[in-house]
């Protein structure tokens, strides 16, 4: 399967909600369903059954409920709405109120009940099936004649029996993780309650757990060697007839295969630094401490701190000096101001000449002027040289209101008379 | 390339050992308080192979090269020719705190530490105003109780990275410490059955540890206007 078909399955189940969600007390429900098949009893349970055997198995997981029978009801619906639990219809006659366990529920339960622990015996045993199994598919390649002998001989057995076998390790394998973390546990356990009398115990302990993982180690090896060389026996076959569906099986397999002895190597090389560090520690701690008074004087001294203080002494390097490259100072020129005479008193500027700015440009309009450069020009030409450039700006904010295509368009920038002065153009409307 | 010598196992003479490719890191090292341990296997074993030579190379620069019974080597000044380097205060609560973790099945069993559960238990044992204290000493007791633990926190975490240049502890992802060898030396006056004092003078006769001078922080009852001031020497080196 692709990446974004996976992406879309995902999102499939996203969108539908799926969700399974199942307490303690229903799993115990299962359980005891399942549990009815073992001792003989029929595992198909009329309703009436269904419920009692559900009320009973509540009151003793949960003494306290109020209502069992209720609960019971409850937990019948959950399950039967998650279908973990299926109603039989045969021939398609709906015989009414018999249950049984789905195939999920049913792998479910098993799960929860299986000793899956990882051993000797378990491995030899799986491991030697596997490549059987693996052999089985190589004599079914030999002589496969058509596309039905591979896909049926020899790719399905790859996909399901033997992926099957090796997923059957890997369960077992979490079995051996868990069995390790408990045997750490244990080990925390009998130093904290009897410490220095712990020792033969958790020697044994510990040398149990290494020859066990030392042992399977060893069998994963022997038997993966086996594997992948049968293995490569049908790549060969494989890639001598074409089978493109069945090198990606055998791809899967080999990758599952170098899985299982990747995790073997990783919990020895673990287990061996763990191992290690409880010898440094029963050695260094628990027999030159025997009465703990180490840890207790030790508290003591940092409880008081900082009555009587004191440092460790290290080595330390020194610091290296380190002489720059010369550089040359970079001259800047200080920002200054020729030097003035502050007092002396500043010329006013001049004062603008008092116009009627109005009623110049009225005139200039009489007189035919038409646009902006035109009025200004006239207005200009009859006040001082150094009061014009000021009397533009107040010529155009009387022409304001009678440019054509408003005041603010941005016009051919024109000369206003002989210059020195331009200004946007605007064409003023008609007089009124 | 080690150039070991048939009958010693180790190398032949000291002009071996520094040829060797991983004498000039090892050295450099060594001179700025790195203790080696096992955890470093490559650089322990170089050590122990190559130990008969280098204690009188280091003596001639004033130092011991200790390879100490807990399994990790370090080099002691004890002239004036290398400088010395001391613990902070805040170093040796923290490095004294992870000594006694190290002394526990609970630690040996998780192969770790995380911060918090130092945090809890300095405070256990001090309280958090000394803890406070202890790992900030400008921080005055009036502080915004959240504030100061967001300080504490940051504090511990910028000891633990000096310790862990030291060879004292590794800081692992998240919030987690794993601790070495070489933190054994914070409970050397522990040790034994004589008592704090006596120990004390031993060690500094051998040059191990030095006795601090406290200065009592007279201020500490005065309105302080650096309050809200946030240090910047989290990462400085001991003076």
């Amino acid at each position: 399967m692709r990446d974004h078909d996976h992406h879309r399955t995902i999102a499939r189940l996203a969108q539908r909600g799926a969700a399974l969600r199942v307490d303690t007390a229903e799993l115990c429900c299962l359980a005891a369903m399942h549990l009815q098949g073992a001792v003989g009893e029929s595992t198909l349970f009329e309703e009436e059954r269904l419920a009692a055997l559900f009320e009973a198995t509540i009151e003793a997981v949960e003494p306290a409920a109020e209502n069992p029978r209720k609960r019971a009801t409850h937990a019948i619906e959950r399950l039967r709405a998650q279908r973990l639990i299926v109603r039989l219809d045969g021939e398609g006659i709906v015989r009414a109120g018999e249950y049984a366990l789905s195939p999920l529920a049913v792998n479910i339960v098993e799960r929860q009940l299986a000793d899956e622990h990882l051993t000797r015996a378990s491995l030899d045993g799986l491991m030697t099936s596997v490549v059987s199994g693996l052999t089985a598919v190589r004599v079914a390649a030999e002589g496969a004649a058509s596309e039905d002998d591979w896909d049926g001989r020899v790719r399905v057995p790859l996909e399901v029996v033997v992926a099957e076998l090796l997923n059957g390790v890997e369960r077992r394998q979490l079995g051996l993780d868990e069995q390790q973390r408990q045997v750490r546990a244990e080990i925390t356990r009998l130093l904290e309650a009897d410490w220095l009398d712990a020792l033969g115990g958790i020697e044994a302990l510990l040398d149990a757990t290494a020859d066990t993982l030392v042992e399977l180690r060893r069998l994963l090896l022997q038997h993966t060697n086996l594997a992948h060389a049968v293995l490569d026996d049908v790549r060969i076959l494989a890639q001598e007839h074409g089978r493109l569906e069945v090198l990606v099986a055998l791809r899967r397999t080999g990758d599952q295969l170098d899985r299982l002895l990747a995790w073997g190597h990783s919990r020895h090389a673990a287990w061996s630094a763990y191992h290690g560090s409880v010898h440094r520690f029963l050695r260094d701690v628990v027999r030159l401490d025997p009465d703990r008074q180490l840890s207790g004087r030790l508290r003591e001294q940092i409880g008081a701190w900082p009555e009587t203080p004191f440092t460790l002494r290290l080595a330390q390097s020194p610091r290296l000096t380190v002489l720059r490259p010369p550089a040359r100072p970079v001259e800047r020129p200080a920002v200054v101001r020729p030097a003035q005479d502050w007092s002396a008193p500043v010329a006013a500027p001049p004062e603008a000449p008092s116009v009627d700015v109005a009623a110049l440009v009225e005139a200039a309009l009489a007189g035919g002027a038409a646009r902006l450069s035109e009025v200004a020009a006239v207005v200009l030409a009859q006040v001082p040289e150094d009061a014009r450039y000021g009397l533009i700006g107040r010529v155009a904010a009387v022409l304001a209101g009678r440019a054509r295509d408003g005041h603010g368009g941005a016009g051919p920038w024109v000369a206003v008379g002989e210059g020195p002065y331009e200004v946007t153009e605007w064409t003023l409307e008609a007089g009124e | 390339m080690s150039d070991f010598d048939e009958l010693g196992g180790g190398f032949a003479d000291l002009a071996a050992v520094i040829a060797d490719d991983l004498f000039p890191r090892l050295d450099q090292a060594l001179r700025s308080g790195l203790h080696v341990d096992r955890r470093a296997p490559a650089d322990y074993h170089f050590l122990v192979d190559a130990q008969k030579w280098l204690e009188p190379h280091y003596q001639r620069y004033g130092a011991d090269l200790v390879h100490a019974p807990d399994g990790f080597f370090y080099l002691r000044p004890v002239g004036d020719r290398l400088p010395v380097r001391r613990l902070t205060p805040a170093e040796m609560l923290v490095g004294q705190t992870l000594a006694l973790f190290a002394l526990e099945p609970a630690t040996l069993e998780a192969g770790h530490v995380t911060r918090t559960q130092i945090l809890e238990r300095l405070r256990d044992l001090l309280g958090t105003d000394r803890v406070l204290q202890a790992l900030k000493p400008k921080t005055r007791a009036r502080r915004a109780r959240h504030r100061a633990e967001a300080e504490a926190r940051q504090a511990l975490l910028a000891t633990l990275r000096r310790l862990a240049r030291l060879g004292f502890v590794e800081l692992l992802d998240d919030d987690r410490v794993a601790l070495r060898d070489a933190l054994m030396r914070f409970a050397e006056p522990a040790r034994g059955t004589e008592d704090l004092a006596t120990a004390l003078g031993r060690l500094v006769a051998g040059g191990e540890i030095e006795r601090l001078d406290v200065e009592p922080d007279e201020d500490d009852d005065e309105p302080d206007e650096d309050d809200d001031a946030v240090d910047a020497d989290d990462d400085e080196e001991a003076p």
